[in-house]
């Protein structure tokens, strides 16, 4: 491999490492259950790092909601490194859609796990209660922070 | 002459798709909620439905909105079930026969004919 290539492929590795949101993954999300104790909860979580965190109330209860991505797949997409000749690059960039965790407070026990969609239509009434208000408190922490 | 090729396929596609009629995407399935009134989904989606039915089933009224839902790929049918007025679920022909509610799957079973959907049971 020249130098060149070599200098490439470390460029992309370090642009990829800076993403500054690491992705859920389907396996650690598949192995998240009810009855997980909360340390549990967050070894399974790992290094995922959420990107907003909420707590909303129903009734004389509180609940902390935490947002995630999760890596649903990847596309190459293709860049240009010149030092200073131009090696075209691709990198994988993940595919991601938004991801919900909702845990009781102050227990943290996990009540609801999914995308905003399917919580949104789910079966437990308390569940699909919850997410008008997680949505708009979503949406204005997105809206503060452009 | 390959770029001819695949600027006028380009073209085709983008006409064909044209001609598929209004299609909603999923970014717009999170506005949904439990509880909202057609207006207000029909509102949120911006789009209203390209078909109305309605059926009861076990004494429970339903009203079915057919959506073409675009997945970057292709479309496909959507549904959105309303019970008394009230959204009361969402989805893909196959999530309406996965989600715990019978009744609300016999309902939309009884309908797929008329919401023109192909009729797939097991």
């Amino acid at each position: 491999m020249s130098w060149k290539a070599l200098l490439g492929v470390c460029v992309s590795v370090a642009m990829v490492g800076c993403a500054s949101t690491v992705p859920l993954q389907r396996t650690q999300v598949d192995a998240l259950s009810r009855d997980a104790a909360p340390t549990e909860v967050e070894r399974l979580l790992g290094k995922a790092t959420a990107y907003a965190q909420h707590e909303v109330r129903a009734g004389d209860k509180a609940y902390l909601a935490r947002h995630f991505l999760l890596q649903t797949g990847g596309r190459q997409e293709m860049t240009v490194v010149c030092t200073p000749n131009c090696l075209p690059i691709m990198i994988t960039v993940p595919v991601t859609s938004e991801y919900v965790l909702i845990q009781t407070v102050p227990e943290r026990a996990l009540l609801a796990w999914g995308t905003l969609e399917e919580l949104s239509k789910d079966a437990d009434p308390l569940v699909s209660g919850l997410m008008p208000a997680i949505k708009a408190k979503l949406q204005a922490s997105k809206e503060q922070k452009k | 002459m390959k770029l001819r090729f695949y600027a006028t396929s380009l073209v085709l596609v983008l006409l064909l798709s044209a001609c598929a009629g209004p299609q909603i995407h999923h970014g717009q399935l999170t506005h949904l909620d439990k509880g909202l009134t057609s207006e207000q989904a029909i509102s949120r989606l911006g789009l209203p439905p390209l078909l109305t039915q309605t059926t009861q089933v076990g004494g429970r009224d339903f009203e079915f909105h057919r959506y073409q839902l675009f997945n970057g790929m292709n479309a496909d049918v959507y549904l959105l079930a309303y019970e008394q007025g009230r959204l009361v679920f969402w989805g893909y022909v196959s999530e309406f026969r996965r989600q715990p509610d019978p009744v609300l799957a016999q309902a939309m079973n009884q309908l797929l004919p008329a919401l023109g959907a192909p009729i797939n049971r097991r």
